[in-house]
């Protein structure tokens, strides 16, 4: 197997002595989940709508 | 006809002043005292800062809305608050010196509304802020627009092969706005990626938080991609996938051109080189006075805190309970004045009872907690509600110390951020928004907040939402036809 690398810009050498390692990392899928038009200008709505609620709560 | 007098023209003075306006039977007269004639949108200073917007597009002048309103504006710095008068009136006034010729003046009022903003504490750090080492500030449009300046310059010398090292974060131990700071840095590194020019950069955050996404509020725990997600993980992996390197637990305690001298919580002491660095300084008060009827200056916390914020009605002793026992009940309901009842602050202005992050120290003793965030939403939320509280007791003749239509406190309300990554159509941010503001784990033992309304998502969607808010605000802001429509 032959899995394609996300080739972080941090190196291995670096993170692994430092905090910068642990964080999670979006793949491909999530990458595109928030860059698909379609499926953000339903999330717009979404959280407009959220947005005027959590704005009006008290 | 009562007279209320508001200081300070910011989000949440301007948010008091025009809400006053319109809740007040016409009778009654409001004066706003600001010595900036220009009203800003601070959060869209982020883009300032990375040429998106021009200053121009966050500013337009005061006399705009105020007009419109008829609120009498008075383009001056309010130097001292009488609450019992002088020898001649018993009448508490505020002592303003007008900008432009230098005269002084006496305001006499029936309510007064202290909602003056930060004075931008470049001094708390040695050698901290533009005039100083050439750290620079996005916290001003002027700010901005220089950090704009100054990131323009090194993004030429990477064109021409030459690495720069860029540092963003907070410049002091007790600073506040780290999501600024985070907005800022993921946007600097967002724009560098569209050049092409990742690999001729190494950005770094800075910051006195415990973890990154603690953000003054103690982090927050949001619902996200099917997870009760906290913002730790979520900045985090910005910060990953955007290449940045934080550095956590710092109390920076000295700049000088080129260094960053700081202290980690670890008592270890090192530097951090740059380039390019903007640092926001700490907050205080403005410097306002309090003063008593024999001229003597008020010096027994009662009118201010020894860190120049406005003393309220939250509880203060909570301050020496352990961390685990404080709670939403610690925070002003009323951000009225215990002593005197017709004064009240909002935003910035006013003391709170203690920090929302744990607060400690580094082993000499330098400070390590990010004060609480009262800027943005929260400052107009509190200004509008401060606002309707007044209008109140002035239109059906109430109490002082009756019960106000309004609790207005931090544990009461939520806030929304948007955090931009970028500008533009394809541009994104991550919106979140946290119920309620102050966390309270007596009433949500699990994480503190409101799950069903604590949430934060990354996305283009949220770019929108951001871009739809600057001009929703500034239609607002300029008491556009509707304007109280609009939610703050």
């Amino acid at each position: 197997m032959n899995t394609q690398q996300t080739q972080l810009k941090t190196s291995w050498e670096e993170r692994n002595y430092t905090e910068w390692n642990f964080g999670m990392y979006p793949l491909a899928s999530e990458r595109f989940r928030r860059k698909c038009v379609i499926y953000q200008l339903f999330r717009f709505i979404v959280l407009s709508l959220k947005m005027l609620k959590v704005a009006s709560l008290k | 006809m009562a007279r209320v007098v508001v200081i300070g023209a910011g989000i949440s003075g301007h948010t008091a002043a025009i809400n006053l306006k319109h809740k007040l039977k016409k009778s009654n007269e409001v004066i706003v005292i600001s010595p900036n004639s220009l009203y800003q949108w601070i959060p869209s200073n982020i883009w300032v800062g990375t040429g998106h917007m021009t200053a121009e597009q966050v500013i337009f002048p005061l006399s705009i809305p105020y007009k419109k309103l008829k609120i009498d504006f008075r383009h001056a710095y309010a130097r001292s608050i009488h609450p019992d008068g002088d020898s001649k009136s018993d009448k508490g006034f505020v002592r303003i010196e007008y900008v432009d010729s230098g005269k002084f003046e006496d305001l006499q009022y029936d309510y007064l509304i202290n909602s003056t903003g930060p004075k931008l504490n470049f001094d708390a750090t040695e050698g901290l802020g533009p005039n100083k080492s050439g750290t620079l500030s996005i916290c001003t449009y002027e700010h901005a627009t220089q950090a704009w300046g100054e990131l323009q310059k090194i993004i030429d010398k990477m064109k021409k092969g030459q690495k720069q090292k860029i540092v963003i974060g907070l410049g002091n131990g007790g600073a506040t706005c780290q999501g600024a700071a985070v907005e800022y840095v993921l946007n600097v590194a967002n724009l560098i990626k569209s050049k092409g020019l990742e690999n001729m950069a190494d950005i770094n955050y800075i910051t006195n938080e415990f973890m990154v996404g603690d953000l003054g509020m103690g982090g927050a725990y949001v619902r996200n991609n099917g997870y009760v997600a906290h913002t730790k993980n979520i900045i985090e992996s910005l910060f990953t996938e955007f290449g940045i390197k934080w550095h956590t637990k710092n109390s920076v305690y000295k700049v000088e051109p080129g260094k960053i001298f700081y202290e980690h919580i670890d008592g270890e002491e090192k530097v951090l080189e740059y380039d390019f660095s903007m640092l926001i300084p700490p907050f205080s008060g403005v410097g306002l006075k309090g003063i008593d009827k024999q001229g003597n200056e008020i010096t027994d916390g009662s009118l201010f805190k020894p860190n120049g914020l406005m003393t309220v009605d939250a509880d203060y002793s909570s301050a020496s309970k352990p961390y685990h026992e404080w709670s939403g009940e610690d925070w002003p309901s009323r951000l009225q004045n215990p002593t005197w009842k017709n004064i009240f602050a909002t935003g910035i202005a006013f003391a709170p009872p203690h920090s929302i992050s744990k607060p400690r120290t580094t082993p000499s003793g330098r400070p390590l907690t990010p004060a609480p965030p009262r800027t943005g939403m929260p400052s107009a939320v509190m200004g509008n509600a401060v606002a309707t509280n007044v209008a109140d007791l002035i239109n059906n003749n109430k109490p002082l110390d009756g019960k106000l239509k309004i609790n207005a406190s931090m544990a009461r309300f939520a806030s929304i951020c948007v955090v931009s990554m970028g500008y533009g159509f394809r541009g994104i941010a991550g919106t979140m928004s946290v119920y309620p503001t102050i966390p309270d784990f007596k009433k949500y033992p699990d994480f503190g907040r409101d799950i069903e309304y604590t949430m934060g998502e990354p996305g283009i969607a949220g770019h929108w939402f951001k871009w739809v808010m600057h001009y929703v605000f500034m239609y607002k802001a300029k008491a556009n036809p509707g304007w109280y429509l609009i939610p703050d």
